[in-house]
């Protein structure tokens, strides 16, 4: 509530101010149209625009690589910074900014070599000494990155070579590291421009295929491809213009009357809607998940887990569905696992089902006959989490427990759940490597954060967890991490609900927009430097 | 009597009250008056069309719009009339007394009035509502304070004309107390335009709260108003048009109707216009 009233204050005092400020007249910041900017370049004769205009579901808070704010802001950043290795589009690690690298036979030391002529947009190269400043500013104590914990628990010592060699030295075996390193987040930046007092929060210099050229405040951010960027003939599309859109239904109509040529969080709502319009491209794929975290601090009725099983029980997941994401969807009645993950043969597909009187049951069994009542956080400024919020709490309240839903701005629901400041929380997720140690920001016991239920701890779950991560042999690490998903269903920390959609919808003349399901669903960013936009 | 003669022959009057005495009604029995509970979700019935079960269809929880519509009418009535008869109490008794008293008071009393009148009300609302917390309880002060100064204005105008009449003169030198003097003479001669202001008031009340639960600073969800199920209606509107229609349609009515009201009761009330007759 506090930031939705902040909001709400800066608001009025802004439309005050620009009620007194437009008696003046004459100040208004005139922002350069990226649709003018490409008038003086040379039009290209292969009947291509030179730009590209995205409109976007939100303004970054933050412009440091090393933070995983929401997905749209990953999205820009994934083509400004680049890092030393990264998914293609196959779903494969490739080589980005390193030319090739070595694991030593003991698994305990990672060396990589760097392209050659690999430049910063500011013409320096990237030195192996650029890549230890990265990952040292990622794990240092006052580090707010949000992989932090990846590199710190694996403890990484980096260490320079020489100028174009660097090595990653391990005190144990980690099975997913490269995948650590291939995410967005492991951005490598430039050691001398952080020194000369650049503020990475609002300006960004990377090394990637586009070069911010400038941020209008609530209004837009514009790139430009980078002439010197390390693949030839990439990026394909010279301008590119992100445009703020808060708004979904603003967000929709702004591309169909074609001020933008692509968007992005398309509601499911936005989805069918679109499905039958020929002039535009949907691209939709499944991957992230809805869930619900809840508060196990001693003395929460979340704490014991037979509640949070009977939770499990008690929600209608084909409810949400339909309410929150118009039909479109998948229940997830056991563990959110890709096929292909490590151990999954589908045996807790089916864990949970709907059930009333084993919830009843459990509840009784944990000492609440009659239930409880308590809250559930989501926000209003994206109507599926809202519709998820209210149709759990509808589902619970026939178990006699009774909801209360707990609406704030986004911003605010941010806060509080990285404070644990609820009793139960509806998330929005995706794992964030498709090894199965994705599970461990999940899991592991420890401080308050974003995707774990706060003060959950289980040393069973704990072991398997650094297990899991800690033996290479594919065999064995199939058979932990079973286990895991055994264990964590049984204790349902999480209550997992359904899988649903990450959409994008570009105008029809927009080609080679594609982006991977899954854990990689998240980060579509990747294609951007191949994106054409033909005449239209 | 002769008023109440007047006003059953002013046609908008009539047309007005045809509209406003159902509201009224919805809004003080509506929650007997409903077949579905506004609140139940039926996740397989969403977004249908009207039909004989839901009259107004569904909206995206599978709720019937109907039923919400009906139920949705009384936060919205609460807060526009209990804030305008906050309005009324404090405008008038404030606008009174600021015309009564030393002129140095009273130019201080409508100084800060006119500040407050400065404001575009949406942005005051918002700018109290961001301080305060949204809340039924709050949104009836809000709407409270920021129609205190119509009141004020017209009660100090008149108040201003009529102090040195010979009949609130004798009243003074025959002793009366302020007070007195204030309700028992002053008030009556203002009470008709005061009516008038009251009706014009409720509906920018009206507007201001489906305003503010449009931009989700209103009513908390689950719990319906006109305002909200508007905004949550937006994201629907290409599939499903009629679910925008609804609420928004009998938004218009009702606020088309208090205005007539205001329009037809000035026509009875305001002793100006009946000269020109």
């Amino acid at each position: 509530m506090k930031a939705k009233r902040l909001i709400s204050i800066c608001l009025s005092l802004a439309l005050s101010l620009g009620l007194l400020a437009g008696c003046g007249g004459g100040d208004s910041t005139s922002s350069s149209q990226p649709s003018g900017s490409g008038s003086l370049e040379e039009v290209e004769p292969t009947g291509t625009s030179d730009t590209l205009l995205i409109g976007t579901s939100v303004e970054p808070a933050t412009l440091d690589p090393h933070i995983h704010s929401n997905v749209s802001t990953r999205f820009l950043l994934q083509n400004v910074y680049r890092g030393l290795v990264g998914y293609n589009l196959d779903g494969e690690i490739e080589c980005e900014v390193a030319d090739h690298y070595t694991v030593s036979d003991d698994n305990l030391t990672y060396t990589f070599v760097l392209k050659d002529g690999v430049t910063f947009h500011d013409g320096s190269a990237v030195t192996a000494e650029d890549v230890k400043y990265s990952f040292d500013r990622i794990m240092a104590d006052d580090s707010t990155a949000t992989y932090k914990s990846y590199f710190t628990d694996a403890g990484v010592t980096v260490n320079v070579v020489d100028e174009s060699t660097v090595e990653f030295v391990l005190p144990e075996p980690c099975a997913p590291f490269l995948e650590y390193l291939s995410l967005p987040e492991s951005a490598i930046i430039s050691k001398a421009w952080m020194e000369a007092g650049n503020d990475i929060a609002t300006s960004a210099m990377g090394c990637g295929p586009y070069q911010l050229v400038s941020w209008d405040r609530g209004l837009q951010i514009d790139v430009e491809g980078y002439d010197g960027y390390y693949k030839e003939g990439l990026p394909k599309t010279k301008n590119v213009s992100f445009i703020f859109y808060l708004d979904e239904t603003t967000r929709n109509n702004a591309l169909i009357s074609g001020e933008v040529d692509l968007i992005d969080y398309v509601s499911a709502t936005g989805v069918t809607q679109f499905e039958g319009n020929s002039d535009v491209t949907v691209y939709s794929r499944q991957g992230a998940f809805m869930m619900l975290e809840f508060n196990c601090k001693e003395g929460s009725p979340f704490a014991d887990y037979r509640v949070r099983q009977a939770v499990a029980y008690a929600i209608n997941r084909e409810a949400v569905i339909q309410t929150a994401f118009n039909d479109r969807g998948t229940a997830l009645y056991g563990f959110p696992t890709i096929a292909g993950q490590q151990g999954y043969n589908g045996e807790f597909d089916n864990y949970f089902s709907r059930d009333l009187e084993k919830a009843k049951e459990l509840l009784a069994e944990a000492g609440y006959p009659d239930g409880f009542s308590c809250n559930i956080l989501a926000t209003s400024d994206y109507s599926f989490h809202e519709q998820t919020a209210l149709v759990v709490a509808d589902a619970l309240s026939e178990i006699g427990i009774q909801v209360t839903a707990d609406l704030p701005d986004w911003a605010t629901r941010i806060e509080r759940s990285n404070t644990g400041d609820y009793d139960m929380i509806v998330c929005g997720t995706i794992g964030k490597i498709l090894d199965m140690d994705w599970t461990s920001i999940f899991y592991q016991s420890g401080d308050v954060r974003m995707d774990a239920s706060p003060y959950f701890a289980d040393e069973e779950i704990d072991r398997l967890l650094y297990e899991g991560r800690t033996i290479l042999d594919e065999t064995a690490r199939n058979e932990i991490y079973q286990q895991l998903r055994e264990r964590a269903l049984e204790l349902s920390p999480l209550v997992f609900i359904c899988y649903r959609e990450q959409a994008f919808v570009s105008g029809n003349y927009v080609e080679n927009f594609d982006f991977l399901s899954g854990v990689l669903s998240q980060q579509a960013g990747i294609c951007l430097e191949q994106v054409v936009v033909n005449e239209h | 009597m002769n008023v109440l003669k007047q006003c059953i022959r002013n046609k908008k009057f009539l047309l007005s009250a045809i509209i406003l005495v159902p509201l009224l009604f919805v809004a003080l029995f509506g929650n007997f008056l409903i077949s579905h509970d506004p609140l139940e979700i039926h996740y397989t019935q969403t977004l249908e069309a009207p039909s004989a079960e839901y009259p107004m269809g569904t909206d995206e929880y599978g709720r019937c719009i109907a039923c919400r519509l009906i139920v949705g009418l009384q936060p919205t009535m609460i807060v526009a009339f209990g804030g305008t008869v906050i309005a009324m109490v404090a405008g008038s008794l404030l606008g009174l007394l600021a015309g009564y008293i030393k002129d140095a008071w009273g130019n201080a009393i409508m100084r800060v009035v006119d500040i407050i009148l400065c404001f575009p009300s949406i942005l005051l609302a918002m700018l109290v509502v961001g301080f305060w917390g949204s809340g039924m309880f709050n949104l009836v002060i809000v709407v409270g304070i920021l129609y205190t100064p119509h009141f004020c204005r017209i009660a100090y105008s008149s108040t201003r004309k009529l102090r040195r009449v010979e009949y609130v003169e004798s009243q003074q030198l025959l002793g009366a107390s302020t007070f007195r003097i204030l309700v028992k003479t002053l008030l009556p001669n203002i009470v008709s335009s005061l009516i008038i202001q009251f009706s014009l008031t409720v509906s920018s009340g009206i507007l201001l709260e489906s305003g503010l639960s449009f931009l989700g600073l209103g009513v908390e969800p689950p719990n319906p108003s006109w305002g909200q199920m508007i905004g949550d209606a937006r994201a629907y509107i290409a599939t499903n048009g009629q679910y925008m229609f609804w609420p928004s349609l009998f938004l218009c009515l009702t606020i088309l109707s208090t205005n007539l009201m205001g329009d037809a009761l000035r026509d009875v009330l305001d002793p100006k216009l009946k000269k020109s007759f």
